[in-house]
């Protein structure tokens, strides 16, 4: 789920992320961006990989390993924390 | 502080400010920086006093600039105390006027950014201010700081500039020297510029290239980070986003005009 304070705006396509604290701008693309939008606290990184598959048309094996990368990114940059169940993001 | 200090209030950035500054340097600041300090209000309504020595730096204070001029340091002094106690978003940009808006260049110190500003007033677009890009936080107004640009002797030949008059090394020009002032606005346009051997290329970019870059060249954003940061990416929905490469300013000034219709 998103880290608290993170502040959230929309440009276009991508998705605008700043942590007050340290100062820092993240902008997502498109695709980070969805899985940032989905890994809201109630989702597991399988059950992101599933609702992507089926907006993008493809598989949920070619998008686990994507999505478990972005999560994991984001959590370690202090944009994500995880909590409950380990895989929940 | 000499005995003969004569002070100068102006509204800068949207604060009022005192500069006190001796006799003789007071004179040259309002004859170089006239179109900066043309908001002149009544001392007693400045909420700050910045006191210039003779070398136009201020006293007990690391210097902002260390040039042989007075009239420069104190143009630097002066610089900085506005972009710290102003309270609109102060980014590190050119920003001049074309008929449908004003265009903004980000860039930092060293990256060509007055010479371009130069060469795009000289091409015609109207002179805001080749240091600062002001803008209000809620409404996103833009605000002139129309500073006398720096130009050394490069940008001089450069700018194809009457070569008597070259200075030895660096020289202030009042923007009336180069062309015409432009006015308050919104931000219609941001070019990100680099320079690169070869022809002159603009093309499109990202709008989230844009506000990063803002972002990232904003002077005192700390003050409020989010209202900053949402004022950064209101800034970015609002306009196009160029990317743009050239070798000498006065090319790519003239690509665009072109583009914008200017001149």
């Amino acid at each position: 789920m998103p880290a608290p304070g993170v502040v959230i705006e929309d440009l276009d396509d991508d998705v605008c992320l700043y942590r007050p604290d340290i100062d820092e701008v993240l902008v997502l693309n498109r695709e980070a961006g969805d899985i940032w939008r989905l890994a809201d606290g109630d989702l597991t990184v399988d059950e992101i990989a599933h609702r992507l598959a089926g907006a993008y048309q493809r598989t949920v094996g070619d998008l686990q390993s994507q999505v478990a990368d972005v999560v994991d990114d984001l959590t370690a940059r202090g944009y994500l924390v995880t909590h409950g169940p380990a895989e929940t993001a | 502080m000499t005995a003969s200090a004569d002070i100068i209030a102006a509204r800068l950035l949207g604060i009022p400010v005192a500069i006190a500054a001796p006799a003789q340097l007071a004179r040259r600041l309002r004859a170089e920086l006239r179109d900066l300090l043309r908001a002149e209000i009544d001392p007693s309504s400045a909420q700050d006093l910045i006191r210039l020595g003779d070398d136009g730096t201020v006293e007990d204070t690391p210097a902002a600039s260390i040039a042989t001029d007075p009239v420069q340091n104190a143009l630097a002094e002066i610089t900085r105390h506005a972009v710290l106690r102003s309270p609109l978003l102060c980014i590190h940009a050119g920003v001049v006027a074309a008929p449908h808006g004003l265009v903004a260049i980000p860039g930092t110190s060293g990256h060509g950014k007055t010479t371009l500003v130069a060469a795009l007033v000289r091409a015609g677009f109207g002179y805001l201010s080749d240091e600062v890009l002001a803008v209000d936080r809620t409404s996103l107004a833009v605000a002139v700081f129309p500073r006398p640009l720096a130009l050394d002797r490069g940008s001089w030949k450069v700018l194809d500039l009457d070569p008597a008059q070259a200075p030895e090394l660096e020289r202030l020009v009042a923007p009336a020297q180069l062309g015409t002032l432009g006015v308050g606005g919104l931000l219609t346009d941001v070019v990100l510029s680099t320079r690169r051997a070869g022809e002159v290329t603009l093309a499109p970019a990202d709008r989230s290239a844009a506000m990063t870059a803002l972002l990232s060249h904003a002077f005192n954003h700390y003050v409020d980070g989010p209202s900053s940061f949402a004022a950064a990416v209101s800034l970015a929905r609002t306009v196009r986003s160029w990317r743009a490469e050239y070798e000498e300013a006065t090319e790519l000034a003239a690509q665009l005009a072109s583009h914008f219709g200017v001149g």
